[in-house]
């Protein structure tokens, strides 16, 4: 497979491919595009590469080697057709991947045709790697389920290992989107999705084999599946659906999939998805004989979780992320986080929300959209828990019934609408180290330059204090400082914040917490070091807020933006990862009473997921005494934790809008039965006066 | 850039000197290898720290002379940091199991190393529900502060029939913060509720600023009975509210109820209650007054021997100091003295029935519950 060239790819002026000056080595672009290809999914013709660039060859082949793409082109030449392997007969080959060639053989003994994946002969230098992808292929080889392709076997000869496993006919989604982007440049409606693609008039050859509509597993797939681009939500449902349920008897049997991906989804004969490469993520990295190694191939798909391979456990939910992410992508044909660099797509996985699919494609039913959002949440706990959770879903969009997930109203949009450029959203939600990943691939990359310092991408804005954490991070990694002495710089910062607080600089006070957040996040301290640091933090950080508190109430601010900031402050504790901190913040604000908090506090909100949080947010909302956080309160009737509902109820009362009783609506048949009474007692009461 | 060179206090592992008293060393007969030591983990510092060491030592001495297994103390300092370094270096002597740390902050950070340790503890008297949930090795002998929370909702809105309460919660602590949520949502579910809060900070100079703002709501002349307030439920300890009781000269405080969770023993509040207002509740986690013998023969063991009245401090370390001697064995390495303990069943302690779960949790435990009144009557009331 050729890769198409990114637009920037033009040669410099003065030569093929030949090194100009110094000062324009073409390295770091070429390196550049490298990572776009790689980030983009598509694979890299690392020969074609390798002639275009000859005097870099030895750099490149240095940096395929560490981003695990060696072992292709470069590792000498494919098995031809023909040849054999222990019992089995090359025919020919299907594909590659970050693990190597897939060919389709024969198994000589058996007569059966299989899919045979071959390990790139560098991989064999670590025979301890190969002996772990050996276990795990061992563990994956049990699972037997028709949404599972099945794997045969693992056996290594000579100087050649291979799994052997079952062959799958069709195409792979990866391929299929390839297609549909392609149809959509095209204009065309109508797209072949299995067998050999076919020009000309797809339409008139599909209704003559009255394929247009069919659904998978319709007795009509035989002949090929069509897929019409202005309606196929139901088919990207049921292949979701059979994704599901592979993962859902995988993880029955405690296999996590770890890299669901299109390219990991095979459309079978039957046009039915099969569901590939189980559990074999994790010595994939270990094979690739890459240093950092967390991220080979493509980390478009990758959950935010699971960056930080370190120290997160990496659940089934971050496999529903990955197929929800897959789904997003086959129903926009768009990569919904999609980046220069793997750095960049790594920041946008953390901190950007990709457009609802319905803005993309607007023939996307609003029910499909909601599942597919709820799948790629980024907090795990707000994603469905289950694959089974997740494939029943899917099944009752097939089936018209309703769904269980629900769209984000009007609270969570307007926060996600007004969200402004802050970290300590990012704190409750995601991982630290996420973030240190991206700092880590990064700090890789310039490595492969030989370079030291890092350059600040341009539109890295320096006053975010997370942007600047991670930019101190880089230079930290590049320059080898050790994690030790990192974290004594936090802690030590801690002590500075504390001697600030009782010197009452307020202003400087908040900078330095907020620089704290995020370089705390960034690290991957220890457990114990963290909650030290987090008492210690705990207490500073409450005395931070009674110090803006008085201050704002006594008048010490005397202009109007003096006291929006020492407000900010306290609002932007809102956000704290310490339910403590969030509660003293909300008293705060609630007991100031500024309308103009209002809009953070109903931020805060919508993005804090702790029962303690919220509810402290709730009461403040009612001492606040704004009508504006009506409609947000009564939205809450929804949410699955009693306090919470419980809380809103009592600040709709105190509230106590025009038309409370409307209002309360929603509590009439609330579950809980003390809610209910709440409700009509309350209302009695005030019919009484 | 901050200072790198300079190592800052928190992380600067103190060098805590091990304190190894081992208390007895006896060698079991006939056996080459010295059994693994107990290990205890002691805030000598602390007020109460004597108290624990008392309540200890009572529980030592009874075990027959014989085969007595061997204690090997640390001091924690009463600080987080104090509590890992003691933890680790009980671990290094050999220890399999460890009686402490005390206080809930201590306990969350001991967690995370004994989770790596994989050597349990038994925390006589840290009550966060946290404690046992974030830890697998975490195991504890008193009740958590939700089911105090609970109860107390539960005597309130059952006992006294009071339904409207005012919440004064301690804003500088968690564990106040889990009081407080807790009995609010049951005081809900009992179809009670929170009709004002008011947050305070203990160290605050101005409290009875705090306390006006309390008597505001408290206004037995409102005709709507929706918003007046019959008792005020404290979440927080009760000496952090004897500033702000002085200061009281509002006549409308005499009509409230008071009602606490533990650590209401001072001598001051004691004083300083009755007759200040129209009664006031809390609980603790044993009591003399009750009438059960076994309580009887440890309160006059203690008495004997250290010439005054156990306190609830002294009576859980007793407690849990006889739950590890139940289960140690010296041949069992710390997983299997988790899983010993985690089976625990009907102990019978001097603070109620002990029966530990797989969370380390001791389920259904009953909280003792007591009136402060004038003194020479009697605090007892019931058991939740
Ligand atoms: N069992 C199979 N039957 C038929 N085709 C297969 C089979 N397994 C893989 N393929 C095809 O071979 C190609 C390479 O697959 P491979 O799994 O090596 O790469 P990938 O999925 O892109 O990346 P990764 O190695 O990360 O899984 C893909 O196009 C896929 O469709
Ligand atoms: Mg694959």
């Amino acid at each position: 497979m050729m890769i198409e060239p990114p637009d920037d790819t033009t040669m410099p002026p003065g030569g093929s491919g030949q090194a100009g000056t110094p000062a324009e080595d073409p390295l770091p672009r070429v390196l550049r595009e490298l990572s776009a290809v790689i980030d983009s999914g598509r694979r890299i013709d690392t020969a074609e590469y390798l002639q275009r660039y000859p005097d870099l060859s030895p750099r490149l082949k240095e940096f395929f080697k560490t981003q695990g793409v060696d072992g292709l082109s470069t590792d000498g030449p494919a098995l031809p057709p023909g040849s054999t392997l222990d019992d089995y007969r090359v025919i020919g080959e299907i594909g590659r991947g970050g693990m190597g060639y897939v060919y389709e053989a024969e198994q000589l003994s058996l007569k059966r045709h299989v899919a045979l994946k071959v390990l790139p002969s560098g991989a064999l230098r670590n025979q301890k790697a190969v002996d772990r992808f050996r276990r795990e292929a061992t563990a994956v080889a049990r699972l037997s389920h028709p949404r599972i392709v099945a794997v045969h076997g693992f056996a290594q000869s000579g100087n050649s290992a291979y799994l052997s496993m079952e062959l799958v006919a069709g195409l792979d989604l990866a391929a299929i989107v390839d297609r549909l982007r392609s149809a959509r440049t095209h204009g065309r409606r109508f797209v072949l999705i299995s067998g050999p693609d076919r020009d000309g008039d797809i339409a008139e050859w599909a209704r003559g084999h009255r394929l247009i509509g069919t659904m998978p597993g319709d007795p009509h797939t035989e002949d090929g599946v069509v897929i019409d681009l202005r309606n196929y939500a139901h088919m990207a449902a049921a292949f979701g659906a059979d994704a599901a349920d592979a993962l859902r008897h995988a993880h029955a049997h405690g296999i996590i999939h770890r890299d669901i991906k299109p390219s990991n989804l095979l459309l079978g004969a039957d046009g039915r998805i099969k569901l590939s490469d189980f559990g074999l993520a994790k010595s994939v990295k270990d094979l690739s004989l890459t240093k950092t190694g967390d991220f080979v191939g493509s980390p478009a798909y990758v959950s935010p979780e699971q960056a930080a391979s370190r120290r997160k456990k990496v659940d089934e939910r971050s496999d529903i992320y990955s197929l929800g992410v897959t789904l997003y992508e086959f129903l926009t044909l768009h990569q919904p986080f999609a980046g220069k660099d793997v750095a960049d797509v790594l920041r946008k996985i953390i901190t950007t929300d990709p457009p609802p699919p319905s803005r993309l494609n607007p023939r996307i039913p609003r029910d499909l959209e909601t599942i597919v959002v709820k799948a790629i949440e980024k907090d795990p706990a707000k994603r469905y828990q289950s694959a089974e959770e997740f494939g029943d879903d899917l099944r009752r969009f097939l089936n018209y019934e309703p769904i269980t997930a629900r769209p984000l109203g009007p609270l969570g949009r307007l926060a996600r609408s007004v969200r402004r450029n802050r970290v300590a959203w990012r704190a409750s939600v995601l991982g630290a180290a996420v973030m240190l990943a991206v700092a880590l691939v990064l700090a890789s990359t310039t490595n492969v330059f030989g370079a030291r310092q890092v350059q600040t991408p341009p539109e890295l804005v320096l006053d975010d204090p997370m942007q600047s954490a991670l930019i101190a991070l880089f230079n930290d990694l590049a320059a080898g400082i050790p994690d030790k002495e990192r974290y004594q710089r936090i802690f030590a910062v801690t002590e500075q914040a504390q001697a600030t607080l009782h010197e009452g600089d307020l202003v400087k006070l908040d900078a330095m917490l907020a620089s704290l957040d995020a370089q705390i996040q960034l690290s991957s301290m220890a457990a114990v070091d963290a909650k030290l640091l987090q008492s210690t933090l705990r207490s500073i950080k409450v005395g931070a807020v009674r110090a803006l508190h008085l201050a704002v109430e006594s008048g010490q601010a005397q202009t109007a933006s003096g006291e929006r900031q020492l407000l900010g402050a306290i609002e932007r504790l809102l956000g704290d990862a310490d339910p403590l901190v969030c509660k003293n913040a909300a008293y705060a604000l609630g007991d100031l009473g500024r309308p103009s908090s209002l809009g953070a506090m109903l931020d805060a909100l919508a993005h804090r997921s702790d029962v303690s949080g919220r509810r402290a947010i709730i009461a403040a909302l009612a001492r606040l005494d704004q009508q504006g956080a009506v409609p947000y309160l009564a939205e809450l009737v929804e949410d699955p934790e009693p306090a919470v509902r419980y809380a809103a109820l009592e600040a709709l009362l105190s509230l106590d809008p025009v038309d409370l009783e409307l209002t309360l609506g929603g509590f009439a048949d609330d579950g809980e039965l003390w809610i209910r009474d709440r409700r009509e007692r309350a209302l009695a009461a005030r019919g009484r006066d | 850039m901050p200072a790198r060179g300079r190592a800052p206090a928190i992380v600067a592992r103190r060098a805590v000197l091990p304190l190894w008293i081992a208390v007895v060393s006896t060698l079991l007969p006939g056996c080459g290898a010295e059994p693994p030591p107990i290990g205890v983990l002691l805030p000598k510092s602390a007020v109460w720290g004597r108290e624990a060491e008392q309540g200890l030592r009572l529980a030592y001495d009874e075990l027959p002379e014989e085969g007595r297994p061997v204690l090997r103390e640390a001091d924690s300092g009463g600080t987080t940091q104090g509590a890992i370094d003691g933890f680790q270096m009980l671990v290094r002597s050999g220890a399999t199991v460890v009686l402490g740390p005390f206080s809930t902050d201590t306990c969350i950070g001991t967690g995370v190393v004994a989770d790596d340790l994989r050597v349990p503890f038994v925390s006589p008297s840290a009550t966060a529900a946290v404690v046992t949930r974030d830890s697998d090795y975490a195991l504890r002998v008193c009740y958590s502060d939700d089911e105090v929370a609970r109860g107390l909702a539960a005597f309130a809105t059952e006992d006294l029939e009071l339904t409207r309460v005012a919440l004064l919660v301690d804003l500088s602590r968690t564990y106040a913060l889990g009081l407080a949520e807790c009995f609010t949502d049951e005081l809900a579910r009992r179809h009670g509720r929170i009709v004002a809060e008011i947050g305070f900070w203990p160290d605050d100079e101005d409290l009875g600023d705090t306390l006006d703002r309390l008597v505001a709501v408290v206004d037995p002349e409102t005709p709507k009975d929706e918003a007046s307030v019959q008792a005020v439920f404290v979440a927080g300890f009760g000496r952090d509210i004897v500033p702000m009781l002085r200061g009281a000269t509002d006549k409308r405080v005499e009509a409230l109820v008071l009602l606490g969770a533990d650590g209401w023993n001072g001598a001051e509040l004691r004083q300083l209650i009755p007759g200040r207002v129209a009664a006031a509740y809390h609980t603790s986690h044993f009591s003399i007054e009750e009438q059960d013998p076994a309580v009887a023969r440890f309160d006059a063991a203690y008495r004997a021997r250290y010439g005054e009245a156990p306190s609830d401090m002294a009576a859980l370390v007793y407690d849990a100091a006889r739950v590890i001697f139940s289960v140690y064995d010296p041949r069992a390495d710390g997983v299997m003295l988790r899983t010993r303990l985690r089976s625990v069943r009907r102990f019978g302690g001097v603070t109620g029935e002990i029966d530990l779960d797989f969370s380390g949790e001791p389920v259904g435990k009953s909280i003792v519950l007591e009136q402060i009144h004038d003194p020479g009557q009697p605090g007892f009331v019931r058991r939740l």
